[in-house]
């Protein structure tokens, strides 16, 4: 079906990709996966011929025994979106925003198809319904910041099938989703690619993608292949370094249990924040005890980045409390606010948007030290203890790499002895061996210095591997928490189950005025008999006590 | 709220255009590869404008002195000549040395571009940022007055006030009052897009005070947008002088400036070509020089940013 | 906001920035100047008599004069001249002739401008994109008068050559549609060549940042030939911000176009501008001021409509 033979991309000197070969056969599923720069992309782009005027290619791709390479750009437009096809990720991005979704799908269809328009629309409408679109005929008419992330997703796909591809190429579908979002988008690629029985060219850097839906798979590299086989093979007995590295981040053992400390550094109560037409932050408990790490995770828009800010600003909130260290940050004073930040700091996710480009590592590690009076004489020994040489202080962000800028951000953020530091995905913006060593260096600070972490990630077996306790945020609450590995083996709330499972859940239902918030989307809840589930439609399900679920239904609650 | 009146208008042309993810993630920069050295400071275009905009400042500079005549001076032997050995630029009706008259306006002109430039970019940068930064009150009261001051037409208000002052500083007190702000709204629209900026939630998360929030980490970091904007504004400067002066509004005697010079040479541009010409020529090149440069700085720090030219 | 909430807002701008430009023009300007050439003096009494007529007397307290201004404004009574014509009257008898003008500049313009534009950014770098590049570049170094002076100056030789009298270089024109177009040609051009090289410059970089969006990627990616992806959706999105950009303008250039007025003799809004400050008219300058803002803040409304027209999606 598609043949690709020794192929080579450059962007002006920078070869991206370099003398790469591949075939996928009909109805097979091939998983190209490589982390960032790692050229699957420009792979991509190639074979769809859709790479700028700056890039050179040499090399064969060969598409039904046809060489894309050399063809001109009447024969490729009339092969893209009939012979080929792609789904883009970034699906925001991808449709044009002036349109509406099922127009566009019916572009795609006339494009190569002279059929009335309105046949053209219908058709867009069946596709819609294909990809599991509720309400197509409806949704047709949408515009695509109506959708959902998921739902644009399945919408692209939709529109690569529209014309049966011979080949369908998916570059990264699921890397902007949540998990149980890209198991669901999973799912319909691989009907899809049923449906019209294509080879699948599968790009992402998730080894769990390419478990799930590949057949064979393809380690890329710095423009480089590492290593190749099916994807049993390469998983169950990696032979190459690196491949073993990506395996071994997706795995995790618990930590031992441990009785709970006793002090509490961080209590929050009933936290509620809502902006208008959101309920962010929707009543949120839990405690952080000394020398703890408690892990949040939950899909984007959970309220987890709203609930970090909340704390942070130290200020009276909407409602509930915020207390650190035995102050309710409701009736601070200026003077004791700024006394409080000392005990309490935030690493963010990126490091190179977290540090200020004008300011040099120096001044950067120096700004909390002397904003609270002290001398700027320690940041040779702060720089040291997150393992950066002294003479980096004269260096501006931008002449450090990832990990070195997150290391900064560290020094930073304990430099003025905090006893809670806030971890918003510190590491999710690096390369997984990167992330490995900052982890290294996160947990023995902890040790050394008896610090509490708040630890934010999406990552589940990385939450797994360094949580003492975990919390899962659902649309502003928390659904589940409790020590990490009761929560990993016997979870009790059916979200986290399919957190946890990668399950397929939809992302395109409607938001609950009243009752369990995961109603819409609870498999529990859609086969229970009528009596239990009026419950779950009046009242609002409590978490009592520092663990537990969020749900009335769950083996720990009473019936 | 009055902020989204020209707010709207300017944070779309400034920051909403451009799709914010670049376009292939995937084979633009690693992250952990090296970062690239910085980029030269000027293209082949910059440079040119550079260097036409060093001469035209030597000139205006030195020129006046190196003349033997001077502004006052009248030559009763030649009104309204042509280029000659003794008057290289030609003679005004009235006998005036066009060389020296020349080359002083270009010195006023260039003058009162670069302070009004400078100082209207300041209180743009101070006004934006504030209002970007608190929001709430101080935002609605900054860019109220901002909005009024772009509902006033501006020409008529600088020469209904500049016809009673013949003070060029005056002028650039009240041109500068009438340039900072579209640039102020641009800035308000980046700033507020900042104040989200991880490094900022970080300062402001460690207890350091806003007004040096805004002085230390939002400004400096505005530095290549206000270089930008402010050498575009040296030649909206010089361009609004010139219209003034040229209806007599602007520069009044006996300081000259380009638009005087022309407001007086146009009537006699006919046939004598010289009174028109050599101001205009000078006037055309030096906003071409100042443009070349401002749109280098432009392209090189901030390419979001073309789009308001 | 709500629309009442923004109806107040811009009334209370329109009658600040008309009572401020009032003060402004009461404080600097002397109408009394407009007799003082007479032969015979007249009496001061007599001119007393007829500034405070038309509320222009500076011997009358500033508080009382501007009472009085306001206080015929809210009736819709924008004050008389030094010489005792109606303001309002003078200012709708000229708005309609800088309107044609205006109109014509903009329409030429915009036309020109987003056309040379977006084939700039279709053809980025080769020849074309360079060629106007270069053109826009010293159309936007040229200042409004000497490119006024510099087209009359064509003008006039080209009607030389020629022997003829086709393009007019001063006056609206009185005969029949022919004449008021050639009338027209030269300060619409001295309008709309500016305009177009800034919007073309506007709409290459729209262009540009559109061509570079994903969803152009994707609309290639389904098979789209070239040109209905450029125009279906790239110039279509690109439209969105710089309708908004023509839309402003447009409210702008109604007091903008002074110079052109003046040099080419139209008796529009902003010529008057410049007679009423040399003839010390202050209750024409606070009029022109209560024009200029409302058309901007018109301009302002009729941009916020037409992005609800182009862009259904609400796309940021």
């Amino acid at each position: 079906m598609i043949d690709v033979t020794d192929l080579s991309v450059s962007f002006g000197a920078t070869p991206v990709v370099r003398g790469l070969s591949f075939s996928v056969a009909r109805g097979e599923v091939l998983g190209l996966i490589g982390e960032s720069g790692s050229g699957k992309s420009a792979t991509a782009l190639a074979v769809m011929g859709l790479l700028p005027r700056t890039a050179s290619t040499t090399g064969s791709i060969r598409l039904n025994g046809e060489e894309l390479t050399t063809a001109g750009e009447k024969r490729l437009t009339a092969l893209r979106g009939r012979a080929m096809a792609i789904v883009f990720q970034d699906p925001l991005q991808a449709f044009t925003p002036v349109h509406r979704v099922g127009a566009q799908i019916a572009e795609a269809i006339r494009a190569h198809r002279r059929v009335p328009r309105k046949v053209a629309a219908r058709r867009a409408v069946e596709l819609l319904d294909l990809v599991g679109i509720r309400d197509p005929h409806q949704r047709a008419r949408s515009y695509p910041h109506e959708f959902s992330g998921g739902m644009r997703q399945r919408a692209l796909i939709a529109m690569a099938i529209a014309n049966d591809p011979d080949l369908l190429i998916a570059d990264e579908p699921t890397t902007a989703l949540d998990v149980t979002v890209q198991a669901h988008v999973l799912d319909v690629l691989k009907t899809a690619q049923r449906e019209t029985g294509a080879a699948l060219l599968l790009i992402t850097h998730d080894l769990s993608v390419v478990a799930r839906a590949a057949d064979r798979v393809h380690v890329l590299r710095r423009g480089l292949t590492v290593e190749t086989g099916t994807v049993e093979e390469v998983l169950r007995a990696p032979r190459e370094a690196y491949t073993k590295s990506l395996i071994a981040a997706m795995e995790a053992d618990d930590r031992p249990a441990a009785a709970r400390p006793v002090r509490t550094v961080l209590e929050v109560r009933d936290l509620v924040r809502h902006h208008p037409g959101v309920k962010a932050v929707d009543g949120v408990s839990f405690d952080l005890r000394s020398g703890e790490t408690l892990g949040l995770v939950g899909e984007s828009g959970s309220g987890k980045t709203t609930l970090l800010m909340e704390i942070m600003a130290l200020a009276r909130p909407q409602r509930g409390s915020v207390t650190v260290l035995g102050r309710d940050t409701a009736t601070l004073s200026r003077r004791e606010r700024r006394r409080v930040r000392r005990d309490l700091q935030i690493v963010f996710q990126d490091p190179s948007a977290s540090l200020d480009p004008r300011m040099t590592v120096g001044a950067i590690v120096a700004e909390p030290l002397v904003t609270h009076g002290r001398s700027a004489g320690r940041v040779p020994e702060l720089l040291a203890q997150v393992g950066l040489p002294p003479a980096y202080a004269a260096r501006h962000p931008v002449h450090l790499s990832g990990g070195q800028r997150q290391r900064v951000a560290i020094a930073r953020a304990i430099a003025l002895d905090p006893a809670v530091l806030v971890l918003d995905e510190p590491v999710s913006a690096l390369d997984p061996t990167i992330r490995a060593e900052i982890i290294v260096l996160l947990e023995s600070l902890r040790a050394e210095r008896g610090l509490s972490y708040l630890f934010v990630a999406h990552d589940l077996p990385l939450i797994r591997r360094i949580a003492d306790r975990v919390a899962v945020m659902y649309r502003g609450r928390i659904a589940e928490i409790g020590p990490a590995h009761q929560v990993f083996t016997a979870p009790g709330h059916p979200y986290t189950k399919a957190l946890l499972r990668a399950s397929t859940l939809r992302d395109d239902d409607p938001k609950i005025a009243a009752g369990c918030r995961f109603r819409p989307r609870c498999p529990l809840y859609a086969e229970l008999p009528a009596a239990p589930r009026s419950r779950c439609v009046t009242e609002e399900p409590e978490i009592s006590g520092d663990s537990g679920a969020a749900c009335h239904h769950h083996p720990g609650e009473a019936p | 709220m009055s902020a989204s009146l020209w707010g709207r208008f300017t944070t779309r042309a400034t920051t909403g255009l451009r799709p914010s993810a670049s376009r292939f993630p995937d084979l633009s920069t690693p992250v952990e590869a090296r970062p690239e050295a910085r980029p030269r400071m000027f293209s082949a275009t910059g440079i040119a404008g550079l260097a036409l905009l060093s001469f035209l400042a030597a000139l205006a500079v030195l020129g006046p002195i190196l003349v033997p005549w001077t502004a006052a001076d009248r030559d009763f032997e030649a009104f309204l000549q042509p280029p000659s050995a003794n008057h290289p630029f030609g003679t005004t009706a009235s006998g005036g040395d066009l060389l020296v008259l020349t080359l002083l306006g270009l010195r006023k002109s260039l003058l009162i571009g670069f302070v009004v430039a400078v100082a209207a970019t300041t209180v743009a940068a101070l006004v934006g940022a504030f209002a970007g930064y608190f929001l709430g009150w101080v935002d609605r009261t900054l860019m109220w007055v901002t909005d009024l001051l772009l509902v006033l037409p501006a020409f008529l208000v600088v020469a209904v006030v500049s016809s009673g002052h013949d003070d060029w500083i005056a002028l650039v007190v009240l041109l500068t009052a009438f340039m900072w702000m579209v640039t102020a709204k641009a800035v308000r629209g980046v700033t507020i897009v900042m104040r989200d900026r991880e490094y900022v939630k970080a300062a402001r998360f460690m207890g350091v005070p806003s007004h040096r929030i805004v002085l230390r980490h939002v400004v400096p970091n505005l530095a290549s947008l206000l270089v930008a904007d402010a050498t575009v504004n040296v030649s909206a400067a010089i361009l609004a002088e010139t219209s003034l002066s040229y209806f007599g509004f602007g520069v009044a005697p006996p300081d000259v400036s380009l638009g005087s010079l022309i407001a007086d040479g146009a009537p006699t541009a006919l046939y004598a070509p010289w009174t028109f010409w050599w101001a205009a020529g000078l006037l055309i090149a030096l906003i071409v020089a100042v443009n070349l440069v401002g749109d280098d700085l432009r392209d090189r720090f901030d390419p979001a940013l073309r789009a308001c030219a | 906001m709500g629309i009442m909430v923004r109806l107040v807002n811009y009334t209370a701008l329109i009658v600040v920035a008309s009572s401020l430009a009032w003060l402004l023009a009461a404080v600097t300007l002397d109408p009394r100047a407009n007799y003082a050439g007479r032969t015979p003096a007249p009496p001061v009494a007599v001119v007393d008599a007829a500034l405070s007529e038309v509320n222009l007397n500076d011997h009358d307290p500033l508080l009382d004069r501007y009472l009085t201004w306001i206080s015929g404004v809210a009736r819709g009574d924008f004050g008389r001249t030094w010489d005792g014509l109606s303001v309002g009257a003078d200012l709708a008898d000229r708005a309609g002739v800088t309107l044609r003008l205006v109109t014509a500049g903009l329409l030429v313009g915009a036309l020109l401008g987003l056309t040379v534009g977006t084939l700039a950014a279709v053809h980025h770098r080769r020849w074309f994109d360079r060629l106007s590049g270069g053109v826009v570049f010293l159309l936007l170094a040229v200042p409004a008068v000497v490119l006024a002076n510099v087209l009359i100056i064509g003008a006039i030789r080209f009607n030389d050559a020629t022997g003829t009298r086709f393009l007019m270089v001063s006056g609206e024109g009185d005969g029949g549609p022919l004449d008021r177009l050639r009338h027209l040609v030269l300060p619409a051009l001295t309008l709309a060549l500016p305009l177009a090289a800034v919007f073309s410059r506007y709409q290459r970089n729209a262009m540009l940042d559109v061509l570079d969006a994903d969803y152009v990627r994707t609309a290639r990616a389904k098979g789209l030939p070239r040109r209905t992806v450029v125009v279906r959706h790239a110039l279509r999105t690109a439209l969105i911000p710089t309708t908004t950009y023509l839309t402003f303008t447009f409210g702008a250039l109604l007091v903008g176009s002074t110079v052109t007025e003046t040099v080419f003799g139209r008796p529009g809004l902003g010529q008057r501008l410049i007679t009423a400050i040399q003839t010390s008219d202050v209750n024409t300058v606070a009029g022109i001021t209560a024009v200029a803002a409302a058309a901007l803040l018109l301009s302002a409304v009729a941009a916020d409509v037409l992005q609800r027209v182009l862009n259904p999606g609400r796309a940021r």
